[in-house]
């Protein structure tokens, strides 16, 4: 069975537009800026009557969009703990968990360079359904690192693993 | 009395601003409460919104500048969290007239407890009478 995209309720797709609308401002120096507050005000409404799945998934992609704006990390040393999680991110792609995926990039995602990881990212998003999201994702990944290649599994264990270990 | 949590302006003596706007204490007609005919407030699911915890806001209450511990955290820098109370987040009274309403885990209200503090200046008297009892509680829990 091939993964599914996510189902996205008016309300979600609402969220994440104005979600990313107000990272965009935000990494402007507008955070402070009084269509900043209307965007806020937005958000509202949407945001109670989203499902806590879609609340909690729009919560998280407010975290990783920071990741865009935020000086790059510092990359991590790949232990072999590491290692198995993002593994498990690869694995959890391959069958459509994206929110799996996601979470344990968040948790393993630092072990990878600032671009592979936003890549990544924007693979994830791509695959279930949010091609504006991806974008976001794809251009930070690019403007990173211009020659970024898609960053999955075997690419992974072929490239990535062997200049890390 | 129910621990419970909101994010709100604050004063020059650190205490929420009282109104009938957005991010103060008090509620809107019609975003927060519907009111009859009667002018009375409807007890219709709506009231003014409170949280178990700080992280239980959505993305956009949480105030930027808590960003270190609230990764999502997109709200205005002139928010500031409150609590008030420190008994269990259940249906009880919270102080004179008012009541919390749970209506999720993550999610409460803050309601008229009962008719004859139903009317909207009564209710929002009896909300800005708890000013006091709010304090700013940024602390992050571990």
């Amino acid at each position: 069975m091939s993964p599914r995209a996510l189902s996205m309720s008016p309300d979600y797709l609402a969220s994440v537009r104005g979600l990313r609308e107000l990272h965009r401002l935000i990494a402007r120096g507008e955070g402070e800026a009084p269509q900043c507050d209307a965007l806020r005000d937005s958000l509202e409404a949407p945001w109670y009557r989203m499902t806590e799945a879609e609340k909690e998934r729009v919560n998280h992609l407010s975290a990783d969009l920071y990741s865009i704006s935020d000086s790059p990390h510092a990359v991590q040393l790949l232990t072999p703990e590491a290692e198995r999680g993002l593994l498990a991110a690869f694995a959890a792609r391959k069958v459509g968990d994206w929110d799996l995926a996601l979470s344990l990039l968040r948790q393993w995602g630092a072990c990878l360079q600032p671009a592979e990881l936003a890549a990544l990212r924007g693979e994830i998003w791509r695959q279930a359904g949010d091609p504006e999201t991806a974008a976001a994702f794809r251009e930070h990944a690019v403007t990173l690192d211009p020659s970024i290649e898609n960053v999955d599994e075997s690419n992974f264990r072929a490239h990535v693993l062997p200049g890390r270990s | 009395m129910p621990k419970i949590f909101r994010t709100m302006r604050k004063d020059l003596d650190d205490k929420p601003t009282i109104g009938a706007i957005r991010d103060c204490l008090g509620v809107r007609v019609p975003i927060d409460v519907d009111v009859d005919a009667n002018g009375n407030v409807e007890l219709n699911g709506k009231g003014m919104s409170v949280s178990p915890s700080l992280n239980a806001f959505p993305h956009f209450l949480i105030p930027r500048r808590l960003q270190e511990f609230f990764p999502k955290a997109t709200g205005s820098n002139s928010l500031f969290c409150f609590s008030m109370g420190d008994g269990p987040f259940v249906p009880s009274g919270v102080e004179e007239g008012l009541d919390l309403v749970v209506d999720r885990p993550s999610h409460g209200l803050v309601v008229p407890a009962r008719l004859d503090a139903a009317s909207l200046p009564i209710f929002q008297a009896n909300l800005a009478a708890t000013r006091d009892h709010w304090k700013i509680d940024e602390s992050v829990e571990v």
